[in-house]
């Protein structure tokens, strides 16, 4: 540091400090005396009054990284991709963002580069667990935003290097206000461009998220002449990210552009959807008249524009352009804009549009020269009350409400058309209010609500609240079941979605929302791997939503592709049939222009399964493949979607690529326990699956450890989900008795006996398996005790299950069948019965032609061999060579057309919490082919 | 040398000048830092986070004897060197880490009040050189910093102890944040 500039600051300072104290009018002229011409020394002076006057952004110094240029550089995540930056494109919404290049698959033939931009956050890494999952699970949300006017947050974490980023669709446009004048739109086109914006914002706001930045700034428009909106919900990204920062400088402005912030906002209330319509009207007005209502020439200190937007007198886009003279393209604004605007401006959020859709269909009302409600007065503005009373600081649980309070509003409105009492309306602002109060930070660790802890609060008073009408605390229920859906936590959506459900009953409830609800509920069955109970209502919902008026098609095809998948494990669909009904989905989806990405890579991904379990590996592997890469592309780096998508590569690579598999289920495994947690339905069926492959591996210890965590886990939603529990709890006796653990394996099974048998009487194909499965291992376990009547009772029981359809359905546990029987009644004492057994089994294997190194075949001959001793006199010497080879387990032990037990989540975020599927039927036949 | 009277002489002498008392009294501090630090993150039970105002006090507690707290007010003297001494365990531990071809979890200081300024991304020989400067240019703005860095006070806390107002506190402390990140900005 030279003299001068020491010497410079030593002298600024007095003066920026006596300036501090002045009035802000005085300031400047102050200075400017104080500084006598001395330019260096005035910028010095103004320096120090901005920085101590910044009660924004910059709570930590700035990571040196990023304050070097770090264009031509390559930046890693600490996962595996890659970004080549390219050049800098700016800065701003809390970051330096940067052109960056992807390479995907490099060197393989379907190498992909794609162009991102990459947010380099001004903030310290993320670190410690709990922050980053919680920003995990942020981000998570944010990813589910797919619209073809929203740009797609396409990865995001930390560099190898420790510094945050973000990497978003890179959108070539112009801002929307330049673009508009530049091509001098006419106002009604620039009412239309402003209706897509208005869609974007809508779609987000139904997933929960809102922009809380809205300017021309982010809204650019490609050549194409579409809209498309940048840094979506960042905003509260960065809240996360900024954890200790941001709370302790009590600042949640940071690059808010002020211009466009509502008052809301500018007080650092919590803020809802109201905050996006407010900023949306700013954005219309400026459209409208060519001038932004506040900020443009009078008010340029941020204190004056924060008193304007406060308190300033807001003249209409008309006046406001006959007072400034501008020459326009319009002559005037027509009344109907005026009053439009004016209502998106109201500083009082209750007395804004409801929601965007509400702005949006008061302007398409104006296009289609009907009258519009923002001119019908205000009916409602009492509801203000909702608003007013969350005095709770601005947290992620404060904007969840938020949320549900526009969501009720809404529904209000429309219950006002019903004619529903007044009281009703107190009844809801109880129940707001009431989770507001429980909201309290100091009740949950800091500040730092999550929207989990947001949505157990409200379910769970949900639940019990009464007093609210049935069709409002029915979409509030809807709302929050899909919001855990979204997480991945079906087990918690299961409750409240029953409960909409069976409220739906009391009223005339419409067959859109009736659709929605089974919907949701039949994907919350999927993720805790509860396939039989998603069926039915999966079935159901396909065919409200198909009643229901309007276009639901994507709404349909998503709940068709988690129907597809349910039923390739629980229902008798046969594989090929279900791979032929996908392909459909898929040649429909791409028949679109703009085909849903998301329902794509599902589609593909229940191909991929279908093609496993039809013992096309090729094919299967090739879908996997696909599905990931697609995913790849759609999803952030860390999102637990993508540990799905590895897991079905892993699973349907078992025949081919044994050893890859297991690296790929094992990469599944870590990186679901770091982004999601190591409980649940999601890392269980991962574990079991990874078990029952490990076990046709032959890796037995291992296989043991797996299944033996994933069944402790299991317990935990054993009634959720039996079927899955009681497949684990077969797959880990099976690995018992490979291990010559036969007296453990029986004792696992022999309490599950009776609910296997209540799950098999009425359950589903999969359910009579595990019953047929586990009975098989009861016969073998007897069988190695020597106990020929246990075995016999446990052998009859299992090919009764198994009856005539066990050949073809079961041939794996029916070929054991007919041997234990056999063995069975030679350890009895029966050889004449036993031969009648081995005479079965072998115009079973002849019939089913297995190799001549198959189970099957080899359980023959052994039976041959003793039945030919025995007859020779040494039976005893037989019994005994019995259960040793019954100990000594031959690999393909697992062959078994296991069900696919599928839990896909077709709807916006697919089934990352319970990937599981078809183990063993994309595996089955391992042991023929080896 | 643990005998409390010793110390505080230690520590008078140091504030009047005498490095060599300076020198002893950072070392003790430092020592007694580091070893509750190192004892903290090396037992794997435990969070991997400290509290740097836990860690001070602890540092306190274990020079000075006593059992209460440091009331920070009546020790203005001490202040200085404790935050020097926390400064030094904290870029010793960073720089060690950085220095690491594959830096160990273990190896991690993650302080709670201050983590997010000092992360791992900061460069902290430019940063230690910066606020050495700093204390040239402006003694008391540079002890803001260190206070609310290495030791992760408020700013009240600061200001009772600098008896001045909680308002020059925070605009000196954003003065010097301004002027820190300007010249590591460089």
């Amino acid at each position: 540091m030279n003299e001068e500039r020491r010497l410079r600051y030593l002298r600024a300072k007095p003066i920026a400090l006596a300036a501090l104290d002045l009035a802000e009018a005085e300031r400047e002229p102050y200075v400017v005396a104080c500084c006598r011409g001395d330019e260096d020394m005035r910028d010095e002076v103004r320096w120090m009054l901005e920085a101590a006057e910044a009660t924004v952004g910059c709570a930590s110094l700035p990571r040196l990284a990023a304050a070097t240029d770090v264009v031509g550089s390559l930046i890693s995540a600490a996962g595996s991709s890659g970004y080549h930056i390219l050049r800098r494109l700016g800065e701003g919404g809390g970051g330096v963002v940067y052109l960056a290049e992807r390479t995907l698959g490099e060197g393989t033939p379907d190498e992909l580069r794609q162009r991102v931009a990459i947010k380099f956050l001004h903030t310290g890494g993320i670190s410690g667990c709990e922050p980053l999952r919680r920003f995990t699970e942020e981000r998570r949300i944010l990813a589910t935003l797919n619209h073809p006017n929203i740009a797609h947050l396409i990865d995001g974490g930390t560099t190898s290097d420790g510094r945050s980023f973000l990497a978003l669709e890179y959108v070539q446009g112009e801002r929307i206000d330049r673009w508009c004048e530049r091509h001098e739109l006419p106002l009604r086109e620039r009412v239309a461009l402003f209706l897509k914006v208005c869609a974007a914002v809508h779609y987000a706001h139904q997933h929960l998220v809102i922009h809380r930045d809205l300017k021309p700034g982010n809204i650019l428009v490609t050549d194409e002449g579409e809209p498309k909106l940048l840094d979506f919900g960042i905003a509260r990204l960065l809240d996360h990210v900024g954890g200790v920062a941001a709370t302790q400088t009590q600042t949640d402005m940071r690059s808010l552009t002020l211009a466009y912030a509502s008052p809301e906002q500018l007080h650092g209330r919590p803020l809802g959807t109201g905050a996006d319509v407010w900023s949306l009207g700013v954005v219309l007005y400026q459209l409208v008249c060519g001038l932004r209502p506040f900020g443009d020439s009078d008010e340029a200190s941020p204190m004056s524009l924060t008193q304007a937007i406060d308190t300033g007198k807001l003249l209409p886009p008309s006046k406001r352009l006959r007072k400034s003279g501008a020459t326009s393209l319009w002559h005037e604004v027509p009344a109907d804009i005026d009053a439009i605007v004016m209502k998106a401006l109201r500083r009082d959020p209750c007395e804004r549009y409801a929601g965007v859709d509400a702005l949006a269909a008061d302007l398409q009302r104006y296009l289609a020269a009907r009258p519009v409600r923002a001119r019908q007065g205000a009916a409602w503005y009492h509801l203000r009350l909702f608003v007013r009373r969350h005095a709770v600081g601005a947290s992620a649980a404060a904007l969840v409400l938020a949320l549900l309070v526009s969501f009720a509003v809404q529904r209000m409105q429309q219950m006002r058309r019903l004619e529903l009492e007044r009281d009703k309306t107190a009844a809801i602002a109880g129940f707001l209010q009431n989770l507001f109060e429980n909201a309290d930070p100091t009740h949950a660790h800091g500040s730092q609500v999550t929207v989990r802890e947001v949505l157990d609060r409200g379910a769970a008073t949900l639940m019990s609240q009464r007093d609210i009408p049935a069709p409002v605390r029915v979409s509030l229920l809807l709302s929050m079941g899909r919001s855990y859906n979204q997480l991945g936590l079906g087990g918690q959506a299961i409750p409240p979605l029953q409960e909409a459900r069976k409220l739906q009953a009391s009223y005339d409830a419409d067959v859109l929302e009736r659709g929605q609800v089974l919907a949701a509920l039949g994907r919350a069955y999927s993720t805790v791997i509860n396939l039989s109970a998603a069926i039915p209502l999966d079935q159901e919902a396909m065919k409200l939503l198909a009643q229901a008026p309007g276009d639901h098609a994507d709404e349909i095809l998503r709940v068709r592709i988690n129907l597809l998948y349910n039923e390739l494990g629980g229902s008798n669909e046969t594989a090929a049939s279900i791979a032929h009904e996908v392909r459909q989905v898929l040649a429909q989806l791409d028949a679109r222009r703009q085909p849903d990405r998301e329902l794509h890579l599902q589609a593909e991904a229940v191909l991929a399964m279908a093609q496993g379990a039809m013992d096309d590996d090729a094919g299967a592997i090739a879908s996997a493949r696909q599905a990931l890469h697609e995913a790849q592309r759609l999803y952030v780096q860390d999102d637990p979607a993508l540990v799905y998508y590895r897991f079905v590569l892993a699973l349907v690579s078992m025949r081919q690529d044994p050893a890859g598999s297991v690296q790929l289920f094992r990469r599944a495994i870590a990186d679901y326990d770091r982004q999601v947690g190591s409980v649940g339905p999601g890392m269980s069926g991962l574990l079991t699956y990874f078990g029952v492959a490990l076990h046709q591996l032959g890796s037995l210890p291992d296989a043991r450890d797996a299944l033996e965590r994933s069944a402790k886990l299991a317990q935990s939603f054993a009634h959720e989900s039996p079927d899955f529990q009681l497949y684990t709890l077969t797959g880990l006796a099976r690995v018992y008795m490979d291990m010559g653990r036969s007296a453990d394996a029986a004792a696992l099974l022999q309490p599950q006996l009776a609910q296997l048998e209540r799950r098999a009487r009425d359950g589903s194909p999969w359910a009579r398996e595990n019953r047929a499965n586990a009975l098989v291992v009861l016969g073998e376990a007897a069988l190695v005790h020597d106990d020929a009547a246990s075995a016999m009772r446990n052998f009859s029981a299992a090919l009764a299950q198994m009856g005539t359809s066990g050949p073809r359905e079961l041939p794996d546990a029916w070929g054991r069948t007919l041997a234990g029987l056999g063995e069975a009644a030679l350890l009895d004492g029966h050889p004449g019965q036993a031969a009648q057994w081995l005479a079965q089994l072998t115009d079973f294997n002849r019939a089913s032609k297995a190799a001549p190194a198959s189970r099957g075949v080899a359980d023959a001959a052994r039976l041959d061999a003793r039945l030919r001793q025995a007859r020779s006199g040494t039976g005893r010497a037989a019994a005994t060579a019995t259960g040793q080879a019954s100990a000594t387990p031959p690999r393909e032990s697992c062959r078994g057309p296991a069900p696919a037990a599928a839990a896909v989540d077709s709807s916006s975020t697919p089934c990352h919490d319970a990937p599981l599927m078809v183990a063993e039927q994309a595996t089955a036949g391992t042991g023929a082919k080896h | 040398m643990n005998d409390t009277v010793e110390v505080t002489r230690l520590l008078r002498d140091a504030q009047a000048g005498d490095p060599v008392a300076l020198n002893e009294a950072l070392r003790q501090m430092y020592d007694a830092l580091h070893g509750i630090a190192r004892a903290q993150l090396g037992n794997e039970q435990m969070e991997r986070t400290l509290s740097a105002t836990a860690l001070v006090n602890e540092a306190y507690l274990k020079v000075f004897g006593g059992t209460q707290a440091p009331d920070w007010a009546n020790r203005r003297h001490l202040l200085g060197v404790a935050a020097r001494a926390m400064r030094e365990v904290l870029v010793d531990s960073a720089r060690r880490r950085n220095a690491a071809k594959r830096p160990r979890e273990a190896d991690r200081l993650q302080i709670t009040e201050i983590s997010m300024e000092l992360s791992d991304g900061v460069d902290y020989s430019a940063l230690v050189e910066c606020l050495d400067m700093l204390a040239t240019l402006d003694r008391r703005q540079a002890d803001i910093v260190a206070m609310r860095f290495f030791m992760g006070m408020s700013a009240e806390q600061i200001a009772m102890a600098l008896e001045i107002s909680t308002s020059t506190v925070q605009r000196e402390w954003r003065l010097a944040r301004a002027w820190l990140q300007r010249e590591l900005a460089g």
